[in-house]
């Protein structure tokens, strides 16, 4: 029982990791609607970026930090410009596959100037593990919930008290609407994606900062993971965002104890295969009212 | 021939199954992250079928695509009701279950003293039925382009016959397809069996030319290469996946200096030109184009100096 | 005889009920006017006559085969075109073979149809799509891509396609949405002469003067119910229909 709660405990911390990954993913979706298959290597550009000057100048754990959120949005900029921006309306497919081509680029670039399989990343300093009722929490992670609640917080803000968020919540319900009402979706779609990788940056720091390996697979995962949870919670949804990440967490973590790593994997594919036959519309689906609302849409 | 010739024209066959079969669900408006799933079963079944059970490749072939059609279909049935990206992330979590399944399972016999079957992440080994059958690897090379010849053919045959265009007319309009009368569920069942079945082909000949293949060959990388080939080449024609397929491969060849840097350099190509040609160099305005000009010059009286060898 | 039935239709989309129980009875060889402002149910009522929506309530039957709430493909089946108010042409194929494509399904076409690339039926089939085209007057434009044609053209191409497949009931989206007086005579000609004789069509149009022209009957729906119901000039002077148009326009002022 004991490790039980255990498990599940260290999956929720985790999982505040894949859900700030997924509220990045979703924020991209919902002002775009289509998918950048990029953001998870976009974020590997920070995290390296971390690498260096941890490696070169032995810089702390803020600075490295800075540098993986500037380094995101920097590589964030550049899909946005390439994949996004230049590519017309209409042409989903072409900026999905741009996206990629863009990740291949990204993914090798970082292995040309980074030879050695791994790399060290600086943790938040040594320290002890928190007991409390025979549980124990490594504090790095709770630093690390502690730090998404507070993203998670912000991000709230910022779009629900904002005129900046009230633009992004417009071209997020119906572009054509909100162009008309004359705002600049172009600027808009550009300071989400500024937004998102910023987020990703945070997500990125701290995924990598209490498992202090850097590999260029990181790309991948982030991107697989965000993209995992991000379904599991419903696209476009940020609240699913959060519940999709902390439940992947949770699984992984349970199917990692029990099973082992290719289980745990599979469980985590499985488990969003099940989702996306059975449950759509994710955890937060609304169900009869938003499938009127589509067929409405069909026409 | 060269032997390095014949090796990367042998591969350049091979990936443009895969393509073709990711093009063919693109055709139908359908975007699968999945189609590396089929290539690998295509790759273990047929070494299962040769190197486990003896029989030989030509057998192999069927049976496998046979295999392979009926999984795609199933999954085409089970995944129905999804559209867009709900269908393309759901044959991706397919494909990396079929990947890590592979990974996870061990199933060997001995065979002449040696251990032959499915080994994890070891993968599949001695598929030797080209070798034991003296068949060089000029004339695999032959095998696997004659083949894609022949699919090639069919390819141009479907976009000439109807099927092509109710193909085209669901990936176009949906519900146009519809109210035309086409069952669209039905269509788009068919459409993924038939291009799992094209995937396992490549799966097939790859597993016989490189005689051991292993779980990370087919994983997501691959899926998105295919469907990347089909949309650089071109989406009005089958033409368009074999040419995407070519200038990846061949560019890297091609240009020795980019070895370290290819994706560097070929990705920022890819993105640019998706910028220029959203639909791929041979897109459909490109081939009416093409097509047009080519009647035109068919019907007029042929100019008096041509060459054409066929007429005289 | 009747071929289009329809009994206490009605269609809610959450709390909005798009079709308020809809009653109309369409005779064989006839041309029905469907009008009403924007957003009176006239569209809503062809997409549940063809099956894109099932209907909430009520009957609808064609040929005394109930079709509510079959799916779209077997509605066409059983004899049922239409055209699309805001065109729905496959843009990247050219214009005869949108309409060819639409011959597919026909009653006795086969997979190996299907498969056909030449042969003998095959042949005559193609040959029964060049002369839709010379009728509609699309013939010069036969290579054409779809999305290359003006719009005029678009429309027409849409009503030759749905006239492909042979229906025996036709159902017309706005033929002349768009379109200036003349380009909308010419469209009423084409309906007339070509469309019409043989054939039973159900015409959506704004334009009071097509309606005039080309139907027999026409029924009004206002916030989806129907509230007039005869011939055009029965329909066009009755008191309540005149209120509900003179006050569109004087909304317009």
């Amino acid at each position: 029982m004991i490790d039980f709660i255990q498990n599940t405990l260290d999956g929720i911390t985790i999982g505040a990791g894949y859900a700030l990954l997924a509220i990045g993913f979703t924020l991209i979706f919902g002002v775009l609607r289509r998918l950048n298959l990029a953001y998870g290597p976009s974020i590997m550009i920070g995290v390296f970026l971390g690498t260096f000057i941890y490696l070169h100048f032995d810089a702390g754990w803020l600075p490295v930090a800075i540098a993986t959120v500037i380094g995101a949005i920097l590589a964030g900029i550049y899909v946005e410009r390439m994949c996004f921006w230049a590519i017309k309306e209409g042409a989903a497919l072409a900026s999905m596959v741009s996206t990629f081509a863009i990740w291949m680029q990204l993914e090798e670039l970082v292995t040309v100037i980074f030879p050695e399989r791994t790399y060290k990343f600086p943790t938040l300093g040594e320290m002890d593990y928190l007991e409390f009722a025979g549980l124990e929490m490594r504090a790095e992670h709770l630093i690390m919930l502690g730090i998404a609640v507070l993203m998670v917080g912000l991000l709230h803000v910022l779009l629900y008290r904002t005129r900046f968020g009230l633009s992004v919540r417009a071209v997020s319900e119906n572009p054509a609407a909100a162009r008309f009402m004359g705002i600049n979706t172009g600027r808009v779609i550009f300071r989400a994606f500024i937004l998102a990788s910023a987020i990703g940056g945070v997500a990125g720091f701290l995924l990598v900062a209490t498992d202090p390996t850097v590999t260029p697979k990181f790309g991948l995962q982030a991107t697989f993971k965000g993209l995992i949870a991000m379904m599991l919670g419903g696209m476009g949804s940020i609240p699913g965002a959060i519940a999709g990440g902390v439940l992947l967490g949770i699984v992984e973590r349970h199917m990692q104890a029990e099973f082992g790593a290719i289980m745990r994997d599979m469980a985590a594919y499985a488990l969003l295969f099940l989702f996306l036959i059975f449950r759509p519309g994710g955890i937060m689906a609304q169900g009869v009212a938003a499938r009127e609302a589509a067929a409405l849409r069909r026409v | 021939m060269d032997e390095h010739l014949v090796s990367i024209l042998t591969n350049i066959g091979g990936f443009t199954f895969i393509a073709l079969s990711a093009y063919l669900l693109l055709l139908t408006g359908e975007i699968s992250f999945g189609q590396q799933a089929f290539f690998g079963i295509g790759a273990y079944f047929s070494g299962i079928v040769t190197a486990m059970w003896g029989l030989s490749m030509w057998a192999a072939i069927p049976l496998t695509m046979l295999a392979a059609a009926f999984s795609a279909g199933l999954v085409g049935i089970i995944t129905i009701r999804l559209r867009g990206l709900y269908f393309s992330i759901a044959t991706l979590a397919f494909a990396e279950m079929v990947r890590l399944a592979l990974v996870g399972t061990t199933w060997q016999v001995k065979i002449d003293g040696e251990m032959i079957g499915p080994n994890g992440s070891e993968g599949l080994g001695n598929i030797r039925w080209a070798l034991d059958n003296n068949i060089e690897a000029n004339d695999f090379m032959w095998i696997v382009l004659i083949t894609l010849a022949i699919v090639m053919g069919l390819f141009f045959l479907m976009e000439r016959s109807r099927l092509g265009s109710i193909f085209r007319t669901i990936g176009a309009d949906r519900l146009l397809a519809e109210t035309q009368g086409i069952n669209v569920t039905a269509y788009k069942v068919a459409a993924t069996a038939l291009a799992g079945a094209i995937a396992s082909l490549g799966g097939i000949f790859y597993a016989h030319a490189q005689t051991h293949v292993y779980p990370e060959n087919f994983d997501v990388m691959l899926g998105v290469h295919s469907l990347a080939y089909g949309l650089i080449g071109g989406l009005g024609t089958a033409l368009g996946p074999l040419l995407g397929v070519i200038l990846d491969i061949g560019f890297l060849e091609a240009v020795e200096w980019v070895q370290g840097y290819r994706m560097i350099a070929f990705g920022g190509l890819v993105a640019v030109l998706l910028i220029f040609m959203p639909r791929g160099i041979l897109d459909e305005r490109r081939v009416h184009r093409l097509r047009m000009a080519f009647r035109t010059r068919k019907t007029e009286p042929p100019p008096a100096k041509t060459h054409d060898p066929a007429a005289s | 005889m009747t071929l289009l039935q329809v009994d206490g239709l009605t269609r809610r989309f959450g709390a909005l009920e798009a079709l308020a129980d809809v009653s109309i009875a369409v005779n064989e060889g006839e041309v029905f006017g469907l009008i009403g402002p924007n957003g009176s149910g006239k569209t809503t009522f062809f997409n549940v006559v063809t099956g894109i929506y099932p209907p909430s309530l009520g009957r609808i039957s064609l040929g005394g085969l109930d079709i509510g709430g079959m799916p779209p493909h077997r509605v066409s089946k059983h004899g049922l075109a239409r055209t699309f108010q805001n065109l729905r042409l496959v843009p990247q194929m050219n214009v005869f073979d949108n309409i060819w494509l639409a011959q597919h399904q026909r009653p006795g076409m086969s997979l190996l149809d299907i498969l056909a690339i030449g042969g003998r039926r095959e042949r005559s089939r193609r040959h029964e799509v060049d002369t839709l085209l010379e009728k509609c007057g699309l013939a010069d434009m036969r290579q054409s891509l779809a999305s290359d044609l003006p719009l005029p053209d678009q429309r027409r191409l849409e009503i030759a396609r749905a006239m492909a497949r042979n229906p025996r009931l036709l159902l017309l989206d706005e033929p002349a949405g768009g379109m200036t007086p003349l380009e909308t005579q010419d469209v009423a000609r084409m309906i007339r002469e070509v469309a019409a004789p043989g054939r039973t069509l159900i015409v959506i149009e704004h334009k009071m003067d097509l309606i005039s022209d080309i139907c027999d009957r026409a029924a009004v729906l206002h916030f989806g119910a129907k509230i007039a119901e005869g011939t055009p000039a029965e329909v066009l002077s009755d008191p309540q229909v005149l209120d509900v148009y003179l006050g569109k326009q004087a909304d317009h002022a």
